[in-house]
């Protein structure tokens, strides 16, 4: 991989983007010393293109800015940025003539020295949909690259758990939540101008900070991500506290793959697992034969 | 200011002495991030120079506070206040109480809050010091000393297996054997170089609070490592027929923040929520108790998931007012 390479590639795809009027603005990554990885940066003119940048810390899921601009947009993706944008394509939250997606190949990034929550388990290194390619050399095409796996497989490790093991590691992560939804706000699923969590009338988040609400804040988006999450890892990516939501969230994915055999993020023209319904699903639903 | 030098074990085994009468907070890496929790083993603590990622107010504004209980008839007696130790914390986290104490209990302050001012008196604080900077710190251009504050009970430093223990107020006495050592030589204190002086008025509509809060989403995180932020709310919880009214942490990051019964809310933008937090704390602050509430940990810097840096929009503001 050529970082370098990639960087000049994106800025010189951004500086013509926006010379040439393509798009209003082109998210991105900048360097931030004091935060010590690269953070969002919204660029709209020629002269800023060399703000951006690609480095092994680019793991911030930046699809999220996606729904906070408007106008058309250019976005440096990577795989799992991409995934979150053909999840919100195909729940129309974007129109795809509106975001022009540049793919940036990514062999998995790298956070406080080890590699970023979900990198080393990512099922690919290249965006599913992309308008314009920049490979992990700099060129327009991809490369055959991929980050060595790393650590605990939470796939491998739901597989070989019980429930109560399970249920045990999901109360041991989230006992060190401090409930601030930081990880609600980084999501790119997680776009409810209301959060049920929010609403002051509802007993939620009345009492016993501790297991009960943190319980039922965490389950209830999980089932609210069902079909949704696209195992992005961003929400484990910000968490303050080094929550493993992993632990939660593979079950989600796993659960939905195995149930309808549908993975989140793969195609923007796919009706929403949630959304769809047909007359032979083994469940009847409203139908009620 | 009495000094007493001691061991490591020694230290611990009068630590374990204090366990039964003190809830003790201290820097642990036992949950995996270095942070000030509740230990029962003094073997848990971590000695380090790092910062743990989020700060001690906890023990004194729990993120959760049981203030009253009560059913139709009558109000049930809420249990004692343990009181608590934090041992271990550094002088920027030691300096956030004076933040505390001049909003809830000064009489420059509107109010003098109970439940604060209850655990408050109650707690005894044994600061360490920093040896080095980390990135995202400021504490020295806010005019804080990174290797000292007598703002505390006590003050500890480890150096191999010596433990040397400076005894600062009349409650430290006793707690911890040991023999008499020199003094310690107490720096001066930087000058304080980071700090708006400019009027509410100057700065409110003229500066671009738009570009600073661009990539901010509203997470929330920057007020909850905070050691100075404070904002809360007051939720009643109905569990069959007993209330439970308690006291939570709100964020002005929040898009309810400030949100009226009515569905109106004066702050509509992130940009506004973000202006707020600044102004907050170096301008409202500063002029109500006197003391800006930034203590320079750089917390909400290194957490910032937008990389959204306080220190660098207060140098921009100090830039664009003609203070430098």
């Amino acid at each position: 991989m050529d970082y370098t390479a990639q960087t000049n590639a994106l800025r010189a795809a951004a500086d013509k983007l926006l010379s040439e009027g393509t798009v209003d603005c082109v998210i991105g990554l900048t360097p931030n010393e004091a935060v010590g990885f690269p953070t969002p940066i919204v660029i709209r003119n020629p002269e800023d293109a060399g703000k951006l940048v690609w480095d092994e810390n680019c793991f911030t899921n930046i699809a999220v800015y996606l729904l906070r601009t408007t106008g058309r947009r250019a976005i440096a993706a990577k795989a799992c940025d991409v995934r979150s944008i053909i999840n919100l394509l195909a729940e129309n939250q974007l129109k795809r003539d509106e975001i022009y997606i540049i793919g940036m190949q990514c062999p998995g990034m790298i956070k406080d020295g080890e590699p970023a929550p979900g990198c080393d388990q990512c099922p690919s290194s290249v965006p599913g949909i992309s308008d314009l390619t920049i490979g992990s050399d700099g060129s327009d095409t991809y490369q055959d690259e991929k980050m060595e796996p790393h650590g605990e497989n939470v796939t491998e490790w739901m597989e070989n758990s019980t429930d109560a093991e399970k249920k045990e590691r999901f109360l041991k992560e989230i006992d060190k939540c401090i409930l601030c939804f930081t990880c609600r706000q980084a999501c790119p699923a997680c776009y409810c101008t209301a959060c049920f969590i929010d609403r002051k009338a509802d007993p939620w988040r009345q009492i016993d900070a501790d297991r009960a609400t943190k319980i039922a804040f965490h389950l209830t988006r999980a089932m609210h991500l069902a079909g949704r999450c696209t195992d992005c890892c961003a929400c484990e990516k910000v968490c303050a506290s080094g929550v493993n939501l992993r632990y939660l969230y593979r079950g989600i994915i796993e659960f939905v793959s195995d149930t309808y055999g549908f993975t989140t993020g793969v195609d923007p023209d796919a009706r929403p697992v949630m959304n769809s319904f047909t007359s032979e699903d083994s469940e009847t639903g409203f139908l009620g034969r | 200011m009495k000094r007493i030098k001691t061991t490591k074990e020694a230290f611990n085994k009068d630590l374990a002495a204090l366990l039964d009468k003190f809830d003790v907070f201290a820097p642990s890496t036992k949950q995996g991030k270095l942070d000030y929790l509740n230990i029962t083993d003094p073997e848990d603590i971590t000695w380090t120079d790092d910062l743990p990622y989020k700060s001690p107010k906890e023990t004194v504004f729990p993120r959760v506070e049981e203030i009253m209980r009560f059913t139709k008839d009558d109000v049930v007696p809420t249990a004692n206040v343990k009181p608590v130790l934090l041992l271990g914390a550094k002088p920027c986290d030691i300096e956030s109480f004076d933040v505390f104490d001049g909003v809830f209990t000064s009489e420059k302050g509107l109010y003098i809050d109970p439940f604060y001012k209850e655990r408050r008196d109650k707690m005894l604080i044994i600061g360490s010091g920093c040896a080095a900077k980390k990135p995202g710190c400021f504490c020295d251009e806010r005019g804080y000393d990174m290797t000292f504050s007598d703002k505390c009970d006590a003050f500890v430093a480890l150096d191999g297996d010596d433990m040397y223990i400076d005894l600062i107020t009349d409650r430290a006495e006793g707690l911890f054997s040991g023999s008499d050592c020199p003094p310690r030589e107490v720096n001066k204190a930087p000058e304080t170089t980071l700090k708006i002086d400019a009027h509410e008025n100057d700065i409110f509509t003229t500066m671009p609070w738009e570009d600073w809060a661009m990539s901010c989403i509203g997470c929330g995180t920057c007020t909850y490592v905070c050691p100075t932020c404070h904002c809360f709310d007051i939720r009643d919880a109905d569990d069959k027929g007993e209330v439970t009214r308690c006291r939570l942490w709100d964020s002005c990051m929040y898009s309810n923040f400030t949100l009226h019964a009515g569905g109106t809310n004066p702050r509509t933008t992130q940009a506004a929520r973000y202006r707020q937090r600044v102004m907050h704390k170096y301008v409202y602050l500063r002029d109500n108790i006197g003391i800006t509430a930034c203590t320079g940990c750089g917390r909400c810097i290194r957490l910032c998931p937008g990389g959204i840096n306080i220190h660098d929009t207060v140098k921009d503001i100090m830039g664009r007012t003609g203070k430098k």
